[in-house]
């Protein structure tokens, strides 16, 4: 199987040329900032390239913020001041070194943003956006109105330039190459987050947040950590403009500076290089239209209407599309690669298969659950022992899911308590159920759109990785070892399924059963001790039933235990030990699979005749 | 002849997924398509009831051409699509769900309350019983009854069903087809049912297709499609009985 994309790239024998290849955006980038001031020679077309180097710095984190993890900001002229302003003050009035003060100030900055994101990010969407606009309003009220210390409407004048050894950085082309040098080591850093496990991650809590946390991504974490990051950047960009004017005001940081920030990166797109060439578009238009200001919000709003309309995915959408572009299908492309199990790869893994071990993998002891008045689960008791298979049947209705998500950590139960791996994990969450070895597959598509099969499956390795965003970010050593083995395992699951030929397809051009299958796929590449499979058999024919009941014992011969819920009786009857039946909530029958098909009240219940 | 599809070719974007459909169907009649998963089954409703374009051929219900008409259009024409995967309006009470499964059509409020709610209420009682809940709430089960009687509020000639039996308990299969029974006795409803679940399917249909890489494999009288070895070994699991309904 020909692999497409980074992979075969890579294969080719020259580094240099692959290197140029893959990051040719990068080469252009550095081309265009040495050779700007070398080409411009006027004061206010260097000006210009001033201004948008210090948009470009403050896109790169909104670009992730918003673009990737879908949280809207339009606070981030807060940081913006708050960097600016605080470096002002350090340095003119305390005195410091301008150096110190803008890491002093940035470090503030982001005490203050990690500080606001706690009560911030449980707001989503639009809620958020209100919350944020709140911030960058009172920052700029504190600024103007703080006279003592911010001066006032007057601002604070004087503030000395950076200097490198003895030389005094104040002519333009030496800022510009000062601030082309942030914007190059941001443009890294963003673009590496991006492409690798914490990009993936963002993308995965925007597009399924339930989802994203039962592959074990604390989202609270790291949504907090990024905005974070993003404030840094604004802070930092906020010192470098305070020290390149010298001299600051209010009206530097009024809400429109928040907005126009956001504009870029909504028409941009999911992408920095997108982003960065609206920003040079947009903004350059707009300074050399100078004299027009006044009209400037009103094109931008404009050209945000025409962009939704023309690429409501972003300019990145178009330019560089994810997987195959949907307009680039040809008909080889097409062949349909059935999940094949007749023929099963040879499957030989690294993974060590698990020790059976002997005991009880999971234990529900009285577990009661109400929504409300109605009681879904009333005094539910069953136990797993380690590398069984147990069914879960029952009308609709019965609590069969509601099980599943106490289990999982999405529901904490009213009373009882669950025991996994002799630890008790009431009241755990989703993401540290999956760091304890739970896996989790959905009754509906839970899968992140938008994104290949490839990325789906490797989000489910998101907890082999540890390094954050600066280690990410610099891509240099841990990071990249974690990322080969996160795709590894992901290439590995896939392949167990059968499903390699998709890999680079995007996920929601698949059918329903594949796409349950990529759901499979992604939980096996967490390597979890217990699986807990919401209908895997559902909208599935009889041939396809019989090849994921083969997937599913040979899930068991790993070592894994299963918890599967369930309507499609063959796939029940054949697969489990032990079934487990609830009704309204009860449990109303535990046994084998003949025992259970058997009982009176089961058939009266659910079945409906003797299977 | 109720619906005539002639030459359909179908699919997303420039991705063909349906080519060359052919098939046409009598008003009473009971057509069931099966196939594996990528097939083409979900596409082949997605076209017939305007949900994508098609990118050649024709579509005639009576005498009237409908090809390349706006999904809008083909519902007040009395053509119900009851989507795979139990869609409701999670925030509506199934009242308000029901009422506007009658919005293509436009009747008239009172005659829709006194008759046909009063029928969707016949056959689903339970949709009654729960009436002024959120469809959200309900289970799946109920979930797929609202979708069903959603589509039964206007006046319905012709109704496409998208895997009802997906995800529903067996008794609960076997109710549901009890109850579609009823329905197309009493009105003469023309059904084409699309099915993973290809016995019940078959035993409930009239007619049956096999669709395989988006074409019609096998087209014949239903009872006939459940002997034929090959269905039997592909779709209905190696000749054992299938019990799920």
């Amino acid at each position: 199987m020909e692999l497409k994309g980074a992979e075969a790239i890579s294969a080719k024998p020259s580094a240099v040329v692959s290197l140029m290849r893959r990051r040719w955006q990068f080469f252009v980038l550095i081309l265009l900032i040495v050779c700007f001031p070398i080409v411009i020679r006027t004061y206010f077309l260097t000006r210009v390239g001033i201004v948008l180097a210090l948009f470009a710095i403050n896109i790169t984190g909104m670009t992730l913020l918003t673009r990737y993890a879908g949280v809207i900001s339009l606070g981030h002229s807060a940081f913006f001041a708050l960097g600016a302003y605080l470096s002002a003050i350090l340095t003119v009035k305390v005195g410091w070194n301008p150096w110190l003060s803008m890491v002093v100030a940035a470090g503030m900055t982001v005490v203050c943003a990690y500080l606001f994101s706690v009560p911030f990010l449980r707001l989503r969407r639009a809620y958020l956006a209100m919350a944020t606009l709140g911030l960058g309003e009172v920052a700029f009220l504190l600024a103007k109105d703080l006279t003592e210390i911010t001066g006032g409407v007057s601002g604070i004048p004087g503030i000395p330039h950076l200097k490198l050894g003895r030389i005094v950085l104040s002519e333009d082309w030496q800022l510009f190459y000062l601030f082309g040098c942030f914007v190059i080591l941001f443009v890294f850093l963003t673009e590496n987050i991006g492409r690798t496990r914490l990009g993936r991650a963002y993308h995965a809590i925007r597009t399924n947040e339930t989802a994203a946390k039962a592959m074990g991504i604390d989202v609270q974490w790291e949504l907090s950590r990024l905005f974070c990051f993003s404030a840094l950047v604004s802070a930092l960009a906020g010192s470098l403009l305070a020290h390149f004017i010298t001299f600051i005001s209010p009206e530097s940081f009024t809400i429109d500076f928040s907005f126009t920030l956001l504009i870029i990166v909504i028409i941009g797109g999911a992408n920095i290089w997108g982003t960065l060439a609206t920003a040079i578009v947009l903004i350059g238009f707009s300074e050399v239209f100078r004299g027009l200001q006044d009209l400037s919000m009103g094109f931008y709003g404009l050209l945000l209407i025409v962009s939704l309309f023309v690429f409501p995915e972003g300019l990145s959408a178009v330019l560089f599309p994810r997987g195959y572009a949907r307009g680039k299908m040809s008909a080889s492309d097409l062949e349909p690669v059935r999940f094949d199990l007749q023929n099963p790869v040879n499957h030989q893994t690294s993974v060590q298969n698990l020790q059976p071990r002997e005991g009880k993998i999971l234990q529900l002891s009285k577990i009661s659950k109400n929504f409300g008045g109605t009681e879904a689960l009333s005094q539910v008791s069953v136990s797993v022992d380690y590398n069984q298979i147990l069914g879960i049947i029952g009308p609709n209705g019965a609590g069969k899911t509601t099980l599943l998500n106490v289990v999982n950590g999405f529901l904490t139960p009213r009373e009882g308590r669950v025991i996994f791996q002799d630890t008790d994990v009431t009241n755990k969450t989703p993401h540290e159920m999956a760091r304890l070895g739970l896996g989790r597959t959905f009754q509906l598509i839970n899968l992140f759109k938008g994104m290949t099969v490839i990325e789906n499956v490797m989000v489910g390795g998101h907890l082999k990785g540890r390094s954050g965003v600066l280690m990410g970010g610099l891509n240099f050593g841990r990071p990249r070892y974690e990322e080969t083995m996160i795709r590894d395992a992901a290439m590995r699951s896939l392949e167990f399924l059968g499903l390699v030929g998709r890999a680079y397809d995007v996920v929601q051009n698949l059918p329903f059963g594949e796409q349950k299958l990529v759901e499979l796929a992604r939980a096996l590449s967490m390597e979890p001790d217990l699986l807990l499979l919401d209908e895997p058999g559902a909208g599935l024919n009889a041939a396809e039933t019989e090849r994921l009941s083969g997937i599913l014992r040979r899930i068991r011969e790993r070592g894994m235990t299963i918890v599967l819920v369930e309507h499609n009786m063959p796939l029940v009857m054949n697969l489990s030990d032990f079934v487990f039946v609830l009704d309204f909530g009860r449990a109303i029958a535990f046994g084998t699979p003949e025992e259970v098909s058997r009982n009176k009240e089961v058939i009266r219940a659910y079945l409906g005749q003797e299977v | 002849m109720l619906l005539n599809v002639h030459q359909l070719t179908a699919g997303y974007g420039n991705l063909v997924v349906l080519r060359d459909i052919s098939f046409s169907m009598k008003v009473g009649e009971t057509l069931a398509a099966i196939g594996s998963n990528g097939a083409g089954k979900s596409t082949l409703l997605w076209a017939l009831s305007g949900m994508i374009r098609p990118k050649s051929g024709q579509v005639l219900f009576g005498e009237q051409d409908i090809t390349g008409w706006d999904c809008s259009r083909i519902v007040g024409l009395g053509i119900g699509h009851v989507l795979q995967g139990m869609h409701v309006f999670s925030s509506l009470s199934v009242e308000d769900n029901l009422m506007l499964g009658a919005y293509g059509q436009g009747l008239n409020l009172q005659t829709l309350k006194d008759r046909n709610l009063q029928i969707v209420y016949k056959y689903f009682p339970a949709l009654e019983r729960r009436r002024k809940q959120h469809a959200g709430s309900l289970s799946g089960g109920e979930k797929q009854m609202l979708a069903i009687g959603r589509t039964l509020m206007c006046e319905l000639k012709l109704l496409f069903l998208d895997e009802p039996s997906a995800g529903l308990a067996p008794l609960l299969v076997k109710h549901l087809f009890e109850i579609l029974n009823e329905l197309r006795q009493e009105f003469s409803l023309t059904i084409l049912l699309v099915e993973q679940n290809a016995e019940a399917a078959f035993r409930f249909a009239h007619r049956g297709l096999v669709l395989a890489q988006g074409q019609i494999m096998l087209d014949g009288e239903a009872r006939s499609l459940i002997d034929n070895e090959e269905v039997r070994k592909i779709y209905l699991g190696k000749g054992t009985t299938n019990s799920r309904a």
